[in-house]
Order: C-alpha cells, then sequence, then structure tokens
C-alpha cells in the first residue's frame, strides 16, 4: 500500500510503529563517523579508525535491538559500514566527505522522524521550488563574490599591458 | 438513489460508531499544510544563509587570515615577519613570572589601549597552547626568542628545509580551518556533545508523537518532558559556547585583535554567530512552543484522535534539528 491510498488511521499506525530507536543509533552512528572523520582524516590509521567506529556502533545497536526488541535489519547495516568503508578506501575530499554523511543524516531526519517517507509527494510541491528559488539567490551572488579576485587580477594584467610602451606590448 | 448506500459504506472510517456514518477526512489536515509552508520559508531562509556563508568563505581572499595578525590585516608588506610560539613558560614560579612578562610586552606592542592583554590572559593563551605572539622583524623575534629562553620558555620550533628555526613565519589562509586554534576558536568536542543533545530530542519527540498516536498519555508526557529538557540543554551548552568566546576565554591575535571572538571580530565571526544565533533563537522558540504543548498534554487534551499540535510541534523540531546537523558540518568541521 502506497502512502497515496491509505486513510489517515492506517498512516497514523504506520507512523507510530517506525523504527525511530533504531534510527537513534544510526544518526549517532553518523555523528560519531563525522567527529572521526573530521578530526583524525589526516592519520594514517583514518580507515582503520572510520571502519572500527562504524563497526563497533553497529554491533552495539544491533546489541541493543535484540536487547529492547528494535527492527532491525541488514539495511542498517549497509546505511553505516557502506558509508564508512567508502570514505576510508576512496580518496575523497574532507569537504565532500563531510557533506555527504551531513546530507545521508539529514534525509535520514527528514524521511522518518519528519515523516516524509509516509506523506504524499505534495510536500515537494511547496519544498521544491522553495529550495530551487533560495539556490538560485546564491548561485546568483557566486560570480560576483567568489570570481572577483580573478577578475581583479585579469584587470591588473591588462593595466600591466597599457603601462608598458607600445612596441612591447605584444610581447608582454 | 441506489447508489447511495453504497457510497455511505465506502467514505465510513473503521473508527466511526455503528451505524453513524461518517465522511473520511481528508489526506491531508490544513494545519499540516500550513505548518509546511512555513517550513518551505524556513528551507529558503536557511539556505540563504548557509549559501551566503559558502559564498563569502569561497569569495575571501587567501590572506584573510593569518597566524600572526588580526584577521583582514593588510599583509602586503608583512610578508618576512617573523613570531615566536611560547609552549609552555616553564615551572620556575619566578621565571615564570618574566616569561609572562616578556610575552605581554610582545603581544600588546602596537594594540590601542582598550585591546591590550591582561596578564591573565597572557597565561591562559600561554597554557591553551595559543601562545603566539604576533608579527616582528626578524632580529626583534630573534631577540625576544632569546631571551624567552633564557627565562626557562618552551618555544615550538619551525623546520624550514632542513634548517630548525625559533621563528615562525606567516601563515595565512582563506578561512580559518578547524583545530586551527591560531585562526579558529570554535570548540568542536563541545559542540558534538550538543549536537548528540539535539538528535536525543529529536528521538524523544518522535516517540513522544508515536505515543499519542497509539493513545499512551503517560508516555506522551513523559517524551516531551524529555524534549524539552533536551532542548533547553543544547540552548544552556549554546549559551555557554558564546560567553567562553566572547567573554570568558582569551583568543590568540589570529583569532581577533582584542582577544575576544565577537561577531565584529571578522567576517568568519560575523557569519558564526548569525547562523548560529538564528538556529540558537529557533530551538529557543522550539522549547516554548513544546513546553505550552506539554502543559495541555498535562492537561490530557490529546488524544490519539486529536493531536494534531503535538505533530506540528514536532515537524518543526524535526527541522530545526536537520538544519543543526547541517550547520554543525558547514560551520564547525569543514
Amino acid at each position: 500500500m502506497t502512502a497515496h491510498n491509505r486513510t489517515l488511521d492506517q498512516q497514523q499506525h504506520v507512523e507510530s510503529h517506525a523504527p525511530y530507536m533504531t534510527l537513534f543509533f544510526v544518526l549517532l552512528n553518523y555523528t560519531a563517523m563525522e567527529y572521526v572523520y573530521a578530526k583524525f582524516h589526516t592519520w594514517g590509521s583514518l580507515p582503520l579508525l572510520l571502519i572500527g567506529t562504524a563497526a563497533v556502533l553497529t554491533i552495539a545497536t544491533a546489541v541493543a535491538a535484540s536487547v529492547y526488541k528494535l527492527h532491525f535489519n541488514r539495511n542498517w547495516v549497509y546505511l553505516t559500514i557502506i558509508p564508512a568503508v567508502f570514505l576510508s578506501i576512496t580518496p575523497t575530499p574532507l569537504i565532500a566527505g563531510l557533506l555527504m554523511l551531513a546530507v545521508i543524516k539529514a534525509t535520514l531526519v527528514g524521511m522518518w522522524f519528519m515523516h516524509l517517507k509516509f506523506e504524499g509527494n505534495w510536500i515537494y510541491l511547496m519544498l521544491v521550488p522553495a529550495g530551487i528559488l533560495a539556490a538560485v539567490l546564491v548561485l546568483g551572488l557566486y560570480p560576483d563574490m567568489v570570481m572577483q579576485t580573478s577578475v581583479e587580477e585579469q584587470a591588473s594584467q591588462e593595466e600591466d599591458l597599457v603601462s608598458l610602451p607600445t612596441p612591447f606590448r605584444s610581447l608582454a | 438513489m441506489a447508489h447511495a448506500p453504497a457510497q455511505t459504506a465506502e467514505m465510513t472510517t473503521p473508527h466511526a460508531p455503528p451505524g453513524r456514518p461518517t465522511v473520511q477526512s481528508p489526506p491531508v489536515s490544513p494545519g499540516k499544510v500550513a505548518m509546511w509552508l512555513f517550513l518551505a520559508t524556513e528551507v529558503m531562509f536557511f539556505t540563504g544563509l548557509i549559501g551566503s556563508y559558502v559564498v563569502l568563505r569561497a569569495g575571501s581572499p587567501i590572506t584573510a587570515y593569518s597566524n600572526l595578525y588580526p584577521p583582514a590585516t593588510n599583509l602586503d608588506r608583512l610578508k618576512d615577519m617573523k613570531g615566536v610560539h611560547v609552549l609552555s613558560s616553564g615551572t620556575n614560579p619566578e621565571k615564570r613570572e618574566e616569561v609572562i612578562t616578556l610575552y605581554r610586552t610582545a603581544v600588546n606592542t602596537g594594540r590601542e589601549p582598550n585591546q591590550t592583554l591582561t596578564r591573565e590572559q597572557c597565561e591562559e593563551l600561554i597554557e591553551a597552547g595559543h601562545g603566539m605572539t604576533g608579527g616582528m622583524p626578524a632580529e626583534k623575534a630573534e631577540k625576544l626568542a632569546k631571551a624567552l629562553e633564557s627565562a626557562g620558555a618552551t618555544l615550538e620550533e619551525h623546520e624550514d628545509h632542513g634548517h630548525k628555526s625559533k621563528l615562525i613565519p606567516l601563515m595565512t589562509t582563506n578561512w580559518p580551518l578547524p583545530y586551527i586554534g591560531e585562526m579558529n576558536p570554535l570548540s568542536i568536542d563541545l559542540t558534538a556533545i550538543n549536537t548528540f543533545f539535539l538528535i536525543c530530542s529529536s528521538v524523544t519527540m518522535v516517540l513522544a508523537l508515536s505515543a499519542v498516536q497509539r493513545g499512551d498519555q503517560k508516555k506522551l508526557v513523559l517524551f516531551l518532558l524529555a524534549t524539552v529538557v533536551i532542548g533547553s540543554v543544547f540552548v544552556g551548552i549554546q549559551f555557554i559556547e558564546y560567553r567562553k568566546l566572547m567573554f570568558a576565554d582569551a583568543h590568540p591575535i589570529g583569532v581577533s585583535r582584542d582577544g575576544h571572538f565577537r561577531p565584529d571580530s571578522s567576517l568568519f565571526g560575523s557569519c558564526f554567530f548569525i547562523m548560529t544565533g538564528f538556529h540558537g533563537a529557533h530551538v529557543l522558540g522550539g522549547v516554548v512552543l513544546l513546553s505550552c504543548i506539554l502543559i495541555q498534554a498535562l492537561r490530557g487534551k490529546y488524544t490519539a484522535r486529536n493531536h494534531s499540535s503535538v505533530e506540528l510541534g514536532g515537524l518543526y523540531w524535526h527541522f530545526v534539528d536537520l538544519v543543526w546537523i547541517l550547520l554543525f558540518t558547514v560551520v564547525y568541521l569543514i
């Protein structure tokens, strides 16, 4: 049954039985990974540290899930181990790696805690245009603010050209 | 007319009293639509803030921050200047006083009277590992290094092409990078703990909603109370962080001209306080909102069929958590 043809009661039942506690452990795992990745990214033993952190916290999640009878399956394991392995074995720049972890975390919060997973697509009709408008505003500023240096450099080069005697301009 | 009974049966909800057909509710309540519209405006607001931060950071010149001069100093004629980094003032109390006096004199040279550091601030800087003196000509720095060493201070050694020296060269960056204490005063450890608290509060909030959806009043109150308490802890820790940055702790010259990290210290300072300040105001507003919902929950206002305030309050709270996840990465970790 999709989110579109559920009654309110059915939707409420699904929402009230979602695996929130398991998700809590996954989010903590991600926070720990972010911290370790940012602090020790220049260390030679980062892969061991990162995968170790993810593995230890995933095992802790699995143990907590079995003790407290929480929903837990292998997808939750993949969700934490795959990013840890990816960041360990690929030369991902620090900024890209950290943004990847943050976006996954934010997506999990949005999908599960804000119930986007259970809602219809009508929400995206509001969020996507708002996001696009905001992004356009920022991207519109980008050339003026960020590419200003290169324009200045170009201008100074042109100034140098002008200041040289005419016969030497082509040599500059 | 023959179709009427069939239509009524179709529209009857599972919880309708027997013999009393009710019209099925619309799929989305007007309150939820209104909340999501509000959140859409919030998406625009925070995208604007984070996007402006990214643009300002990317457009910042490579010489905007340095280890020897305050932010935004024109370094064109200061490239050959050197500094001395005092790692320890020694164990002998008399000698130690001499080291701190020498360091203080060096740090306060050239500063405005209202920007000079006190003896305590200088001692704090050395103990925190941020005892950089500021820029000066190489000969002067050499003399100072010798005087400090003869007074028992331990100085940082800089290695350049295999040659070790006690003089630290000018190093610049376009933005204060994390874990570089000479330019970035933020405590990532403290904020990581705060992030942990906010995630916990998001979980307790969703558990409160889950409880009321199942008609469990006791757990609703318990989890709402936990959310309000943990949210207040977040605000409290942020208040402590602001106090340490703006008033309590002394910061090295690469962070600020007067030893305090405030919105007017640098572009990084104003960006930091605007972004985290607006988010903190949202958290504070959320705590007040959830406190009102908690009071209503204590009065038994919410049931499994009527709990839209809890759901809408929760949506707002999770959004604030989501924004913090991004802010923590963008402002603190990157």
